[in-house]
């Protein structure tokens, strides 16, 4: 791998967040998967070129180190979007009646949070 | 006969709830951009029937139900609240830090810059007439700096006072919308959609000005409460809020500038309790920012703080001196003057003193040095210097970290803006997506949702971590 391409990979990761980001609609199922898988290419992406860093082919420069912060604002700007709908969805899913979602030390609904589905098949 | 004449009624009665559902799905068609309308539906019931009992069923209207809920409202007020806070905070944090130079070459830093070069070529050439001249006029333009940036600052702290005034006739206006929809609602009880839909829109005007929650009461009004609880609608009262200026009682710093303040129709202070919407905005910039900056009731102001630590120092470091090496020179003058009966007025009155002359000034050191106390004033803006230090800081770190706090405000109210413009819109499209279809019935697709969402969640969890490792191998520091 040299350096370019890795580079490169940088600038498609930074592209594909905040594509995804401009694609973003809560109230579309479809689109926030296709956004899912969005931000699944970027990370991917961000593994290569973490991997041309850990390897000591990329340089630190002023440029990458900007672009870094720049795409890192991006993730955490995104994350806060994100964040809030999911609070939006488990206050919703409280009010319907449902058992709230079990989250577990990742923050990933556990396998036993079915307790809205239960609800609704009751 | 009576059977066939029940059955023949029956009939007209169903064909009547029909048409009234009919009116009601075309009121919502009719009402699909109206703001605050929510969809309606008739409740239709099935009458009892008992062919040998008399009973000949049929159906009913049992009323109108309306697709709004209450938690769904809630969070698109609370998002437009934050909206409403950030943008206010953005654009008037924008203005203040549009009066400081970041790049150093203008405005007061570089005014700073040029006093110390002034005093560094004074030290090489301690009799020279030009260099004295030019400390002179350097600290003219230095004062004048100081007194340029206080002026502005305080206009801007005007122009806020009158943002507030009038923010605060809107959410007065708006709070009588709210009262007129309680005095219908108690003279003719039940759900009129119209008004309904110019309560909520009038509810959405008002999340974007103030933190505030309702309750719906038992005879159907509606009660608004600001942020901390004091009533701003109950019933059919209004607690009208008005804004003013004041210096609490029992303040430090007396004839400091005052804080704005919210009162309501008792005269309580509720100030405290707006710290959202544009009205928590303007009055966060209006008294903890500018309050920092020019000082306030409990403290001097950095401003102030910095050009009464600047007049000081080079004051007291002029009068240790004298004029020069000979026997019963004159001791030296000061350079600056201000209004020393008020701490929080220093930036506003620094001045050239204007009794001295080039000549006046003093370069000899109390040791005899002929350049000593030029040398101290050139050296003052010298990292690790401790003369006329704030804080641990010398005066350009001190003038560099006021610069950067404004600068870090802006950014920070800036980044969260366009970050809440997101979060308040899909707030939005998630009420209007739910307006109209029975929660329950939702009750599948809100699972499918968060699952979705949480698949989301957790990549950009993956994405930071990732970049945290790969910012951390490069050292860039976020």
């Amino acid at each position: 791998m040299t350096p370019a391409p890795a580079v490169m990979h940088l600038e498609r990761a930074r592209l594909g967040i905040r594509q995804a980001m401009a694609g973003w609609d809560a109230a579309d199922l479809e689109r926030v998967e296709q956004h899912c898988q969005m931000l699944s290419t970027a990370v991917g992406d961000l593994r290569v070129f973490e991997s041309a860093v850990r390897s000591g082919e990329i340089p630190s420069t002023p440029e990458l180190c900007s672009t870094l912060l720049s795409v890192k604002q991006d993730v955490q700007q995104a994350t806060r979007v994100v964040d809030a709908c999911v609070a939006f969805h488990r206050g919703l899913a409280a009010r319907i009646g449902g058992a709230p979602p079990v989250y577990n030390a990742e923050g990933c609904i556990t396998e036993e949070s079915d307790g809205l589905e239960s609800e609704v098949h009751a | 006969m009576p059977n066939l004449l029940a059955s023949l009624s029956n009939a007209g009665n169903a064909m009547d709830v029909f048409q009234q559902a009919l009116n009601v799905i075309q009121n919502n068609v009719n009402n699909s951009s109206t703001p605050g309308y929510a969809s309606q539906s008739l409740n239709i019931t099935s009458q009892p029937l008992v062919v040998t009992g008399g009973l000949t069923g049929g159906v009913a209207s049992r009323g109108l139900q309306d697709s709004r809920d209450a938690y769904v409202e809630e969070q698109v007020q609370l998002q437009t609240q934050s909206l409403g806070l950030y943008t206010a905070q953005s654009q008037t944090t924008g203005t203040i830090q549009s009066y400081f130079d970041v790049t150093g070459s203008g405005g007061l830093p570089a005014a700073l810059n040029s006093l110390l070069n002034a005093f560094s070529a004074w030290s090489v050439t301690p009799n020279d007439a030009t260099a004295e001249q030019t400390v002179l006029s350097s600290a003219q333009t230095l004062a004048s700096s100081v007194n340029g940036l206080a002026n502005s600052l305080s206009s801007t702290s005007q122009q806020l006072d009158t943002q507030i005034s009038s923010t605060v006739t809107q959410i007065n206006s708006i709070a009588g919308q709210i009262q007129q929809y309680n005095q219908q609602e108690l003279q003719s009880p039940g759900a009129d959609p119209g008004a309904e839909a110019n309560l909520y829109s009038a509810l959405d005007d008002l999340s974007q000005l103030t933190n505030f929650s309702t309750v719906q009461q038992s005879d159907g009004t509606i009660t608004v409460m600001l942020g901390g609880g004091d009533p701003l609608v109950i019933g059919t009262t209004v607690n009208q809020l008005s804004s003013s200026s004041a210096v609490p009682a029992n303040a430090t710093y007396p004839n400091a500038p005052p804080s704005a303040t919210i009162t309501d129709a008792q005269g309580n202070d509720v100030t405290a309790q707006i710290d959202s919407g544009q009205l928590g905005g303007l009055l966060d910039t209006r008294n903890r920012v500018l309050g920092g900056m020019l000082g306030d009731g409990q403290q001097q102001g950095t401003l102030n703080q910095f050009a009464q630590a600047l007049a000081d120092t080079v004051n007291q470091i002029l009068q240790s001196g004298t004029v020069s090496t000979a026997a019963g020179a004159a001791s030296g003058t000061a350079l600056f003057t201000y209004d020393g009966s008020n701490a929080t007025d220093v930036a506003a009155t620094l001045a050239l003193n204007s009794a001295i002359t080039p000549a006046q000034l003093a370069p000899v050191d109390s040791s005899g040095n002929a350049n000593g106390n030029a040398n101290q004033l050139a050296n003052l803006g010298n990292a690790g210097n401790t003369a006329g230090s704030i804080n641990g800081m010398n005066l350009v770190q001190y003038l560099a970290q006021i610069t950067s706090d404004i600068g870090a405000e802006n950014q920070t109210a800036t980044t969260n803006q366009t970050t809440q413009q997101q979060v308040a819109a899909q707030a939005t499209s998630l009420r209007n997506q739910i307006s109209g279809v029975s929660l329950d019935a939702q009750a599948t697709n809100v699972l499918a949702f968060q699952r979705a969402y949480q698949a989301s969640a957790q990549v950009l969890t993956v994405l930071n971590s990732i970049l945290d490792t790969t910012m951390n191998m490069m050292t860039v520091s976020a």
